[in-house]
């Protein structure tokens, strides 16, 4: 009866060990999952805006505007003149500065400009590469994108896979020594019904049948368990970005697994578990082992 | 049945468990082994069994060539021979009757099957009415019965005993032989490893000696 009830403290244990193991891996994953989606969201999102010349003329203006359409990098273009670029900061600031908007010395310092999107989705070194560009067209002053924040963005998300990566790795290793624990206790403590077993002829399949499946529904526990502990914290995660971080606008966007992402990661689970009892019974009856094996 | 020739077995070590072993069994014959402690008589058993291979010699049971059986063949080998040992050997979670239906679950028996064969065997050994009984509050004796009918349950052609009544009292001790000779009688070669001089005097009948892993007297 004790020894029964060790054993289930033992099984108890694992799963919620490999539970936590499980859960921080998917949380990862999802993390990295939603931020490499709101890099794309707002990378559509980035403009480059070409300040003008202050003394470009309309055939400049012409020009520049033949260079922008036959450039296949950009998607769409518009034009904004000095006098609407001042009418918007004005309509813009009129509540915060009133004085400030007031101010007609404003149009002389405000410069006509394009604001340029790029065709299909842009990564950073093309968005560089067009600013670059951009800049010798004769009449154009001055180029501005969100150059540093899409960079520092770039560097912080290919870092935060690298990690997921680690941490998955570290992670699984883990789980699989952990599971490997557990059936290997469980064949210590049926060592005399595995010798039993092999006598009256079972065939070693028959005998690693049951530590086999021990693994996978460790496997297939912890990590349905895992799933569901992640979409618990995924639907709390939303709620707060949708009440208390609505400025962001993200609620929408940010998403669990897919379907086939929770079946792959079940499955998996199922698989690493069958795979480190397999691991650690590879050896427990080949054969002549009851008697040359008998430790 | 069983036939040894030029059998060693040597331990790491070196412990020369058994020296040029030559033993012929035939079928259907009643064979006590004797010999003191550590004279290799469960190593000789282990060999029969294919627990361990033999370091060099022949050995063929049941039609089988144990020096040459691959890993695999060995669970369809063990279907051909019984085994009892002097602990029993039972599985206390399982009751009596499921004890002893093992080896014909092993074999992928039809459950009717079973349940027949389970109760012409329990009937066979004298523990019908313990059938559903856990092993764990029989006696000595009827635990040992019970792991006789589970040795014997798939019929098989030799019976192996290592010390069947070494944790028994003398009057279950005979009791056991008795039911050992009854099974010899229905055709099973019975191969016994006993400590019991007097038992072996009695029951007048072949014996083989083994001392120092040297098979040195053979009295019919
Ligand atoms: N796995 C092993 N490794 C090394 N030596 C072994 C091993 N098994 C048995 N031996 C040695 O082989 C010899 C024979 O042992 P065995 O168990 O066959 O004796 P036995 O006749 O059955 O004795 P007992 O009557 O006490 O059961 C002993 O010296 C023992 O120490
Ligand atoms: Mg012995």
């Amino acid at each position: 009866m004790r020894e029964l009830r060790h054993r289930l403290f033992l099984r108890l244990t694992t799963w919620l060990t490999l539970t936590a193991c499980f859960a921080v891996l998917s949380s990862a994953l999802l993390l990295a999952l939603n931020l490499s989606m709101v890099m794309t969201l707002w990378g559509d999102d980035i403009q480059v805006t070409a300040y003008l010349n202050q003394d470009a003329g309309p055939d400049r203006l012409r020009e520049i505007e033949g260079i922008l359409k036959r450039d296949a990098r950009i998607g769409r273009f518009e034009y904004t003149s000095r006098e609407k670029a001042l009418t918007d900061f004005r309509a813009q600031m009129a509540s915060y500065a009133p004085d400030l908007a007031a101010d007609d010395d404003l149009l002389s310092l405000i410069p006509s400009s394009f604001q340029i999107s790029l065709a299909g989705s842009a990564p950073a070194d093309r968005l560089e590469d067009l600013a670059h560009d951009l800049k010798n067209v004769a009449g154009v002053e001055e180029v501005r994108y969100g150059q540093e924040w899409l960079k520092k963005y770039s560097a912080v998300l290919s870092a935060l896979k690298g990690s997921v990566g680690l941490i998955g790795g570290v992670l699984l290793v883990a789980g699989l020594l952990v599971i490997g624990n557990a059936v290997r206790a469980s064949v210590e403590a049926r060592r005399n019904e595995v010798e039993v077993l092999e006598m009256i002829g079972a065939t070693s399949w028959m005998i690693r049948k049951p530590f086999l499946m021990e693994g996978a529904t460790l496997g297939f526990l912890s990590s349905l368990s895992a799933v569901i502990l992640t979409f618990g914290g995924f639907l709390a995660v939303q709620g707060v970005i949708r009440d208390e971080l609505n400025f962001l606008n993200l609620a929408q966007h940010v998403r669990y697994f897919p379907l086939w992402g929770v079946a792959f990661a079940v499955v998996g689970g199922t698989v690493l578990g069958a795979m480190a009892s397999y691991l650690c019974i590879r050896r427990l009856n080949d054969g002549w082992a009851a008697a040359g094996g008998r430790r | 049945m069983i036939e040894f020739s030029h059998v060693y077995k040597t331990y790491p070590g070196p412990v020369h468990a058994l020296k040029n072993v030559d033993l012929s069994i035939g079928k259907g014959e009643f064979v006590f082994l004797t010999g003191p402690s550590g004279a290799g008589k469960s190593t000789l058993f282990r060999m029969i069994s294919a627990f361990d291979l033999v370091t060099s010699g022949h050995l063929l049971v049941s039609g089988y060539d144990l020096t040459r059986m691959s890993a695999s063949e060995i669970p369809y080998f063990r279907r051909r021979i019984g085994v009892v040992f002097q602990d029993f050997r039972l599985l206390k979670n399982l009751t009596v009757a499921e004890n002893v239906a093992l080896p014909l679950r092993v074999r992928g028996d039809t459950e009717s099957q079973i349940r027949r064969r389970v109760a012409e065997m329990l009937e066979q050994v004298g523990l019908p009415h313990k059938q559903d009984q856990f092993p764990e509050i029989l006696s000595g004796g009827e635990q040992q019965r019970t792991a006789i009918a589970r040795a014997l349950i798939h019929q098989p052609g030799v019976l192996i005993a290592d010390e069947p009544t070494g944790n028994l009292d003398p009057e279950l001790s005979e009791e056991i032989m008795d039911l050992l000779e009854r099974v010899c009688a229905q055709g099973t070669t019975v191969f016994v490893a006993t400590h019991d001089h007097e038992m072996v005097k009695r029951r007048n009948k072949r014996a083989v000696r083994i001392r120092a892993g040297i098979l040195e007297g053979d009295c019919r």
